[in-house]
């Protein structure tokens, strides 16, 4: 069934989310976060995982998520202790549950080792705190064709009916009724009766469910069971279940007082089985809005269901909430971008606050950017020509020019918004990178991360992971030590890598550093010379020799491990880096640790430049490394011995760098007047000269990668006003290229 | 939009109406004929001035603007005999697509299309240790044509993409 294969991507979509979100607020209780909202979410998170795993049938899903949701409400009951051991297992869960997504993802079922061993810790936790004999095991799980974990006995299979009668909002919930009728099968669904009728058309109202269920079933699991399962649909349908122990009205589970899920989820992930409802879709949209909002102000109410199984799942200190009608557990669960606090600050104020989302085809917004980047270039042929020409009509049309123009602007950067994103999306993952590899290496690493807010094109983001995975592990492999050597060494057996984010002007700064031993340059000098890198009587300063570990092929890793070192290492990542723009630059400190920094530019398709002249040719550089154009007085240079030029700007003297010689372009006799200094972010402000300063411009940046090549010290072209092909230089490497290299036939490779 | 003109492999034109003919765009360079097949060519267009790239081998002549790409140039003469071409109104820059990249030839001029069988098709002999030439035609007017491998001569970057 297509929607079924739908249905299930948007779940995995979801999944993504709240494993992300869960990540976030779980390295957050380790950090000793302690607000009960916190939790909450984590809660929920793992809550969300559950539903909808159960609605698809993940079983081996369900069961996992079920038991950590019970250790988390434990936790959020506060009849458990969060201590780091338990944030560490739950932390450990949390990748668990991951890697079981995937796993299901990937049409796999059945918890791994590592999985079941996770699964006794938060057994074990369970054991510890509950006093009560009917939970010493961990509650049994909803749907469960087969118990995975032990439940109280159930000698004889129990007759039990449900009634389930949707109320209007059933269906823009999200709930289908045949795929919760096939669900129930595994509980011993042996009979089903329809009741009620649809009216005339004429009187239908699109989106009410004026049918119910009655369902029978010969109880396979327990009656627990199978009210926890039904508990779930609670919040759409009036429920009635009807056992040998009376006849109970269920309510919708504690652990889904979720803030009513945002709108546009109703819209867009809402299993839709009847016509009508879809038809019916963008005007409920907006008439529900003030239903969900009003939901939260009624009374809470207690929980109802007599039997105890239920009221186990219920701790008694959170009262249960009235239903909030849009929430959908199974599919719809609450979507939010990471960052959007807002949607998980409890059903109260995101009642109010529940921010409008929408998702969006990166594939358009592409063709949006593209689009935005030619009407820039198109603006800025207007302008230039306008510029150009005088007369009486043209002194008219410049002030529209310059109203088009700053019009541009604001519409370029509206459009880039779009495709911002914090750079949390990539660190998150990381922490779970970090603990594998701890693991794996039998290290132990603490990962402290900063600056998770700092937003970056959504291009850079994507193609931020795999650099920064490799960087990790090539610190945690090639620069912790193992906790006896750091002990011996004096440091504390637990390493400590800090990834910290920050924005600098239009670029963003990435700084991984790390306490381990460092660089160590004689094995790397030596490495280094036995393959020929370098020549055998070259002798080269620190820095140079770190930056040896970016050559291609150079790996000093003894052994070969299965975690780096396969000789593709850093290298890869530089090249990563350069192909966005960025630089990646190394410092040891022998003993004492490693740091790379990583520059990038914020987005890839549009920036702020000034152009130049050398020669007569035009160059663009990047605005943001720009500090100030300065005049050059001919005296105010002078030569160092190893023919440096340096010039004396207030109280620095600033090496001098010309464009003219870097670019192998002819000398100008009478010497160049105009210079603009530059910070290279690593080696300091230097002055370029250049032979004329042509202004201001935002310019669209086009990829040289496709056909051309990366070449050192262009970041790329653009395209000006009059259709001519301009560089955009990064004048940073081409000052690290030095002038030796300049005119020699090479290419990056 | 690197891409974009990949197609024009399979443009018209380019099937051949005889089953295996094959053919070929030539063009002169210092009155010495070269081909290319056809399908490999885009468009070909007068020269104009280009913007150079530093660091570049000498015949990497620069890069222009083909519609919004971003299409390196390159000097055919440069490349096979060292000298740069003085270019003038009257060159002509070849467009082709090599692999997945789009890149320009800078050449004298654009002679005619040669329709080749397989048979009239030579390898060069083996003294010949150039990487440049794929094949030698002889045709009709006994010339002989040199079937230029454009990506050992300039498609060089690709290879050592990710």
């Amino acid at each position: 069934m297509d929607d079924e294969e739908d249905f299930q991507a948007l779940f995995f979509i979801e999944c993504e989310e709240n494993l992300s979100d869960l990540q976030t607020r779980l390295d957050a209780l380790l950090g000793g976060d302690s607000d009960p909202e916190t939790v909450n979410a984590a809660f929920r998170a793992v809550h969300s995982v559950k539903g909808g795993a159960a609605a698809f049938g993940f079983m081996s899903l369900v069961g996992f998520a079920h038991e950590f949701e019970t250790v988390m409400d434990r936790v959020r009951s506060a009849t458990l202790d969060l201590s780091p051991e338990v944030c560490e297992t739950l932390l450990r869960a949390g990748d668990v549950m991951a890697g079981l997504v995937e796993a299901t993802r990937n049409g796999e079922e059945g918890v791994t080792e590592r999985g079941e061993k996770v699964r006794q810790q938060l057994a074990a936790l369970l054991g510890v705190v509950e006093p009560a004999p009917a939970a010493t095991a961990p509650a049994p799980i909803a749907a469960a064709p087969e118990p995975v974990v032990e439940h109280e006995p159930e000698p004889e299979a129990m007759c039990v009916t449900v009634r389930l009668a949707p109320r209007s909002d059933f269906l823009l919930a999200g709930f289908d009724p045949a795929r919760i009728i096939r669900a129930a099968r595994p509980h011993g669904l042996v009979s089903i009766a329809v009741e009620g009728s649809v009216p005339p058309i004429e009187d239908y109202v699109p989106g009410d469910c004026p049918l119910a269920w009655r369902m029978e079933f010969e109880l396979e699991g327990t009656l627990a069971d199978l009210e926890d399962f039904f508990a779930t649909y609670a919040y759409g349908a009036d429920i009635t279940v009807t056992s040998p122990n009376g006849e109970a009205k269920l309510e919708p589970k504690v652990g889904t007082i979720d803030a009513p899920a945002p709108l546009t989820d109703a819209k867009s992930a809402a299993p839709q089985p009847a016509p009508a409802a879809v038809a019916a879709q963008p005007d409920a949209a907006l008439t529900l809005a003030p239903i969900s909002s009003a939901a939260p102000a009624v009374a809470p109410q207690p929980v109802v269901a007599p039997p105890a199984p239920i009221a186990r799942e219920t701790p008694a200190a959170a009262p249960v909430s009235p239903p909030a009608p849009l929430d959908a557990p199974q599919v719809a669960a609450p979507r939010k971008a990471p960052a959007n606090e807002a949607v998980v600050d409890g059903a109260a104020k995101a009642a109010s606050a529940a921010p409008r989302s929408l998702r969006v085809d990166l594939d358009r917004v592409d063709r949006l950017v593209n689009l935005v980047g030619e009407v820039l270039i198109a603006q800025a042929a207007v302008a230039q020509g306008v510029g150009e020409s005088d007369g009486a009509e043209m002194a008219a049309i410049k002030p529209l020019v310059e109203t088009l123009t700053r019009q541009t602007r604001e519409l370029q950067e509206s459009v880039m918004a779009i495709r911002a994103q914090p750079v949390r999306s990539v660190f998150a993952r990381l922490p779970r990178v970090v603990r594998d590899l701890s693991d794996a290496l039998g290290k132990e690493v603490r990962l402290v991360m900063q600056g998770e807010d700092v937003e970056v094109d959504t291009t850079v983001i994507e193609e931020l992971t795999e650099p920064l995975m490799h960087m990790i592990r090539n610190a945690m492999d090639h620069g912790v030590e193992a906790p006896d050597v750091r002990q011996a060494a004096g440091k504390p057996r637990q390493g400590t890598l800090t990834l910290s984010a920050e924005q600098r002007g239009g670029r963003v700064r990435i700084v991984l550093s790390d306490d381990g031993k460092g660089i160590d340059r004689d094995a790397v000098l030596s490495k280094a010379r036995a393959k020929g890198l370098v020549a055998p009587d070259e002798t080269l300063d620190a820095a140079a020799i770190e930056a040896l570990i970016f050559h291609p092929g150079f790996s000093t890793a003894e052994t070969i491990s299965a975690v780096s070192g396969r000789g593709v290492g850093m290298d890869v990542v530089r090249r990563k880096i350069q192909m966005l723009s960025g630089r990646c630059v190394v410092a040891g400190n022998p003993g004492k640790g490693t740091t790379f920094t990583i520059t990038l530019p914020l987005t890839l398709a549009v920036m702020d430049g000034m152009a130049i002249r050398v020669d007569d040719q035009q160059f663009i550089l990047p605005l943001s490394s720009v500090v100030e154009a300065i005049t050059v007085e001919p005296d105010s240079v002078s030569q160092l011995p190893d023919r440096t030029r340096v010039l004396r700007l207030r109280d620095d003297f600033l090496p001098v760098f010309s464009l003219r010689t870097a670019l192998a372009l002819p000398d100008e006799a009478n010497g160049a007047s105009t210079a603009i200094v530059i910070d290279t972010e690593t080696s300091g402000h230097i002055v370029v000269l250049v032979d004329d300063l042509l202004g201001q411009r935002q310019v669209v940046l086009k990829s040289l990668e496709g056909n051309v090549g990366q070449i050192e010290g262009v970041g790329g072209a653009t395209i000006l006003g009059d259709g001519k092909v301009a560089l955009v230089l990064d004048v940073a490497a081409l000052f690290r290229l030095g002038p030796k290299s300049t005119g020699e036939l090479e290419r990056m490779h | 939009m690197r891409n974009a003109g990949s197609d024009v492999m399979d443009a018209p034109g380019a099937p051949d109406p005889n089953a295996e003919a094959r053919q070929f765009v030539t063009f002169v360079v210092e009155e010495r004929p070269y081909g290319i097949p056809i399908g490999a060519v885009r468009e070909i267009i007068r020269w104009t001035r280009v913007t150079p790239l530093p660091n570049q081998p000498h015949h990497a002549r620069g890069v222009l603007n083909l519609r919004g790409t971003i299409v390196p140039v390159h000097d055919l003469r440069a490349r096979l005999s060292g000298s740069l071409t003085e270019a003038t109104d009257t060159h002509v820059i070849v467009i082709a697509n090599v692999g997945s990249q789009t890149l320009g030839i800078l050449v004298d001029a654009v002679s005619d299309i040669l329709n080749v069988k397989p048979d009239d098709m030579k390898v060069p002999p083996q003294a010949v240790d150039s990487p440049a030439s794929q094949a030698l035609v002889s045709t009709e007017d006994d010339r002989l044509v040199t079937i230029l491998n454009l990506s050992a001569l300039f498609g060089s970057h690709s290879d050592s993409g990710f």
